[in-house]
């Protein structure tokens, strides 16, 4: 509460500067997770990490997902000296801390995870790190733990393997004010939780194909990995051979019903027939079909975690 | 009873509303190799 002529010195201002047995140190920078600027993990989040975190990495609108980046091999520290002002009898005064820039290779992912790095790096990201001991950090915000705020997610162009003395390079790089992980720091020790944080993973893109010409209702469509173009028929021709797992909407994204799915094993696909007696079926002009949300395609009866399809539009 | 894995997904709600033979004669061509009918009485007896 504010008060006339009154600092907030004895508040704010002050640290104590003793410590005990037990002090808080981080061990290299193992990995990240890209959050949103609104992402808060609260109290109740905490005591449900491992699920709150990969349910939250598989959220259905990827403006609320948060974006894991694992297995960080080395780091270049980039950050800015601080700088400070002489003043005319010598003494030194701060001007600015300067930022943070940290740059990180990783191996993991090569150049899917690059791709996918290129695109997020238009967006507006804070930024939870952890350490090789577990230790998730950010930034504390009452009794919350929120994502650093990024000024700059640096995703640099990748540089070829050299044949000499260095491998593809791919990195990744964050900008950020010092100030969040020094007097704001906010941490959870996971190893004493039983928690893998590694295991958290992304989404990986599925690319949809129309097979076969569609009869009417009826559509031919085969699943490969967005980077790598595996087909996902043998992998997951089970489990995508729900109706459920699919989705079927016109051009004014007016959903079909679908009345059946069943594998193709010639085409190595699915066969989908649509209701042509939905008011929304157009027996002319292309019909989209896409996957499920992830959170659907993840659960039961599906339980194909960590997909998330294009929307295929066919003629 | 649990769907073996070759057998198609249907959608119950829809298959409900069908006959069996309207259902058979609507699915036969997708899934010639499939009991249609046996599928059809699994699913409207849930």
């Amino acid at each position: 509460m504010g008060a006339l002529n009154t600092l907030n010195c004895g508040v704010s201002g002050y640290g104590n500067t003793g410590f005990g047995s037990c002090i808080l140190s981080f061990d290299r920078i193992a990995g990240a997770f890209l959050v949103p600027r609104s992402y808060v993990l609260t109290p109740a989040n905490i005591a449900a990490l491992q699920s709150k975190l990969q349910t939250d990495a598989q959220a259905a609108d990827p403006i609320n997902r948060i974006y894991p980046i694992h297995y960080f091999e080395g780091i270049t520290d980039n950050s800015a000296d601080v700088t400070d002002q002489t003043l005319g009898y010598q003494s030194l005064i701060e001007v600015n801390p300067g930022d943070y820039n940290w740059l990180f290779q990783y191996i993991e992912g090569g150049l899917c995870l690059n791709k996918a790095l290129w695109k997020l790096k238009k967006g507006s990201w804070s930024v939870l790190f952890y350490d090789k001991a577990f230790k998730l950090f950010g930034y504390k915000s009452g009794a919350n733990l929120k994502g650093v705020p990024l000024k700059k997610l640096n995703v640099p162009k990748w540089r070829p393997n050299d044949g000499n003395a260095n491998v593809m390079l791919t990195q990744v790089g964050f900008v950020f004010e010092p100030s969040y992980i020094n007097e704001q720091i906010g941490f959870v020790d996971t190893s004493d939780l039983s928690i893998d944080l590694t295991s958290i993973v992304g989404l990986q893109d599925v690319a949809l194909t129309s097979l076969a010409a569609r009869a009417a209702g009826v559509m031919q469509i085969g699943a490969i990995t967005g980077c790598g173009s595996v087909n996902l028929y043998n992998t997951y021709g089970d489990n995508l051979n729900n109706v459920s797992a699919w989705v079927a909407t016109n051009a004014s994204g007016a959903l079909i019903d679908i009345t059946s799915v069943g594998k193709n094993a010639n085409l190595k696909g699915w066969t989908i027939t649509l209701s042509t007696s939905d008011a929304d079926y157009v027996s002319a002009g292309p019909i989209n079909i896409q996957l499920a949300d992830p959170s659907t395609l993840a659960g039961a009866p599906i339980t194909m975690p960590g997909y998330e399809s294009n929307k295929l539009s066919v003629a | 009873m649990k769907k073996k894995s070759t057998e198609p997904s249907f959608n119950v709600e829809y298959v409900k509303g069908k006959k069996k033979d309207e259902f058979v004669k609507e699915f036969k061509d997708v899934y010639p190799n499939v009991d249609l009918g046996a599928i059809h009485d699994k699913l409207t007896a849930k």
